[in-house]
């Protein structure tokens, strides 16, 4: 049984499924945290070349945990080499179907604001608010990614909550 | 006045989740705070992260993928890889042992620790290996579960199980060390009695006796004389019996935290001898000597490379 599903993941339809829906997330999550889209791309192939070499020993059900360590070890080796580069999150922007009466087509002088501010944000506390926000996954996805508790998330959460407010508030 | 926020370390999280009351929410949205928190939420309704090609992304790592076989037994071809790969399968173990409830116990390269248990037997886990436990329960059923090595000393009472991916160890109030790493499970007991249960063989043993399991099967057997405590615990040695020399690099790998590559295949030699835990230097030193290898290391990467047989 056991041996049957340890297979699993060298199995190349499950293997490429587990990319497609692990890949964008992943992606996604190291880019809030590292603020390198170039680099958070790499490392998603980089930890899912790992994974097809451990594929007999990660089952799929493992399959996303194992990917965000290793990805973020790897991510963490890399950027010991590089500290100074400036890194910037490009956001892109998302008409909202709430609220603003007229049709938005940019981000506002506003909502720059909150971007920066936003990106000032220490890792943890971003790579937090931008999951929940723009993935819309809940504390406890978030926390099982992480390998922390969903107290330490909602912690990071509150921290960063109130960060942003006295950063915005200062600038207007 | 103090807000809500300021109290408290989550009341934010808690409001965002939608997890307040309807009466606390209410408040906290008609305050200062609340207002402005409320403008910044649905500014960041607007934010999206840059386009991800899945497709595109899978096409290019499949090209990769090709240079790659996967799960290769021969180690050679690939040694770094492989050496990574050892490396990260060890990190997700532990977050697949750190789920709640379990008290989980970890040792990094070159570490050791000790630990007293909630019977106050002790356990001194040895480098790169972790211990797994239910406190909650413990004390109706000692249970544990082992990656890696560790010496036990256990007090009297219930049975006393220590499990590996290669078998079962029971034992009542005893001393005993269990080495289980990769294919192989190795135990020796130093005092009282220890049952060994694996897939093909279940074996009885006594003060002084050991044995040594790869793959389930019973591969060797001996009698160690007036051993109170394993080599690595009372004399900073690691020893090593006729094991096959992949497991020789692992050990160093294991106590030194060291990477390891090889120009040339060495899986069908064996290793049989001991080396210093404080001296990496030392270390390879003798474990290359033993098969005429030449070797380089660069003790700022910590990167030892193995060049190939020496001529002579």
């Amino acid at each position: 049984m056991e041996i049957k599903q340890a297979t699993d993941s060298c199995n190349e339809n499950i293997y490429n499924s587990l990319f497609r829906s692990i890949a964008p997330l992943l992606r996604n999550f190291l880019y809030a945290k590292y603020r390198d889209i170039d680099k958070s791309n790499d490392m998603v192939q980089e930890a899912f070349l790992i994974l097809w070499q451990k594929c007999a020993q990660v089952l799929p059900s493992m399959a996303k945990a194992f990917v965000f360590k290793v990805a973020q070890n790897q991510m963490l080796k890399s950027l010991e080499k590089e500290r100074t580069k400036e890194k910037h999150i490009h956001f892109l922007f998302k008409p909202s179907h709430s609220e603003t009466p007229e049709f938005e087509m940019e981000f506002s002088e506003f909502d720059l604001k909150v971007q920066q501010a936003i990106e000032g944000l220490p890792d943890g506390q971003r790579e937090v608010f931008l999951m929940n926000r723009i993935e819309k996954m809940t504390y406890s996805e978030i926390a099982e990614a992480l390998d922390v508790s969903v107290k330490a998330v909602e912690k990071r959460m509150h921290k960063a909550l109130l960060k942003l407010r006295i950063q915005i508030n200062e600038k207007i | 006045m103090s807000s809500n926020s300021e109290n408290s370390e989550d009341f934010l999280a808690k409001w965002l989740a939608n997890e307040l009351t309807p009466a606390e929410k209410e408040n906290f949205e008609s305050s200062e705070e609340g207002k402005d928190l409320l403008k910044i939420i649905s500014s960041t309704d607007k934010m999206a992260f840059p386009a991800y090609n899945v497709e595109l992304e899978l096409q290019r790592l499949q090209e990769k993928k090709k240079t790659i076989a996967p799960n290769t037994k021969t180690i050679h071809p690939i040694w770094k890889l492989a050496v990574a790969a050892v490396l990260v399968v060890g990190i997700s173990l532990v977050y697949f042992l750190t789920k709640p409830s379990y008290k989980v116990y970890k040792t990094q390269f070159g570490e050791t620790k000790a630990i007293t248990l909630p019977d106050n037997s002790t356990v001194t886990l040895n480098v790169n290996s972790v211990l797994k436990f239910d406190p909650h329960t413990f004390s109706e059923n000692r249970k544990l579960t082992l990656e890696g090595e560790a010496f036990f000393e256990v007090t009297k009472g219930v049975n006393f199980e220590v499990n590996t991916c290669q078998g079962q160890v029971v034992v009542l109030g005893t001393s005993f060390n269990v080495n289980q790493r990769a294919e192989y499970l190795n135990v020796q007991v130093h005092s009282g009695v220890v049952k060994v249960l694996t897939k093909g063989a279940n074996s009885t043993l006594q003060k002084g006796d050991g044995l040594r399991v790869e793959d389930g099967q019973l591969i060797d057997q001996w009698q160690i004389q007036d051993q109170e405590r394993p080599l690595w615990l009372s004399q900073n040695i690691t020893e090593l019996n006729n094991v096959p020399f992949s497991e020789a690099l692992d050990a160093l790998r294991n106590s030194f935290g060291i990477s390891i590559s090889s120009n040339i295949s060495l899986t069908s030699e064996r290793f049989t001898g001991s080396y210093p835990n404080d001296n990496v230097e030392i270390a390879i030193q003798i474990v290359m000597s033993t098969k005429g290898l030449e070797y380089s290391y660069n003790a700022n990467s910590k990167e030892l490379n193995i060049i190939g047989i020496e001529q002579n």
